[in-house]
């Protein structure tokens, strides 16, 4: 946790809120983020960790459903294999 | 510049593979003792729990999420980090505001932290969320082969 008063320059603020944009799904490229658009992107970034926080939500559920459904030992063993795999 | 740490890291996919499926693999343990719907609230929990481990201890949001167990169950705190620290070509415009406050209730710390470190944590926050979604439609995939 910084407490340190140390000047972040504008030219950062945008650096980072490019960064943000880049990471949004569908994102539009443009060259510079003026005042209007850092509200936008904010509401974008809202928007989508919404979405994913949903998904989080909805995997769970079906991770929990097939868990009550499946054989464990084999289905475990593969997965874990595959997964440490790519 | 140590901003640029916070810029260049991708997500250590691995670790948080680890760590989830060793958590699912425990929580299969007790699945006989558990209903559907408390399990997807256990799964859940560890989801956030791995991505807290995996990103690792320098994070303000991984403390949060650690320490509340659920990130969406943070607490409103007024602190002077989420008031006093606008940049000032940012603050006069009200919907910016608005919207960064909304972002702080979104990530886990958020309203805790100043507007630059705000930004740098949203990032991270976002490129743990997108692997952690990545790796569980993944194994959902598996087990739904195997079903």
């Amino acid at each position: 946790m910084s407490s340190r008063r140390s000047r972040i320059t504008e030219e950062e603020i945008n650096e980072l809120i490019s960064k943000l944009h880049s990471l949004l799904p569908e994102s539009r490229r443009r060259s510079g983020a003026s005042r209007a658009s850092a509200a936008k992107l904010l509401k974008e970034t809202c928007s989508y960790i919404k979405s994913l926080h949903r998904e989080v939500d909805d995997l769970s559920d079906r991770l929990s459903g097939l868990m009550a459904t499946l054989d464990t030992n084999s289905a475990q063993a593969d997965i874990i294999r595959e997964l440490l795999r790519s | 510049m140590h901003n640029n740490k916070y810029l260049k890291e991708n997500p250590n996919q691995p670790l948080l593979a680890y760590h989830f499926i060793q958590a699912l693999t425990r929580i299969n343990l007790a699945a006989h003792t558990t209903s559907t719907k408390q399990r997807s609230h256990i799964i859940k929990h560890a989801a956030y729990v791995s991505m807290a481990f995996a990103a690792g201890n320098k994070r303000t949001w991984t403390h949060a999420v650690l320490h509340n167990r659920f990130p969406i169950k943070t607490r409103f705190h007024r602190l002077s980090g989420s008031r006093r620290s606008f940049i000032v070509s940012l603050s006069r415009n009200k919907e910016t505001l608005h919207q960064a406050h909304l972002l702080r209730s979104l990530v886990p710390g958020g309203h805790a932290m100043e507007f630059s470190s705000l930004l740098m944590e949203t990032a991270n926050y976002i490129q743990y969320l997108t692997a952690q979604v990545r790796l569980m439609q993944c194994i959902v995939e598996k087990f739904d082969m195997h079903v």
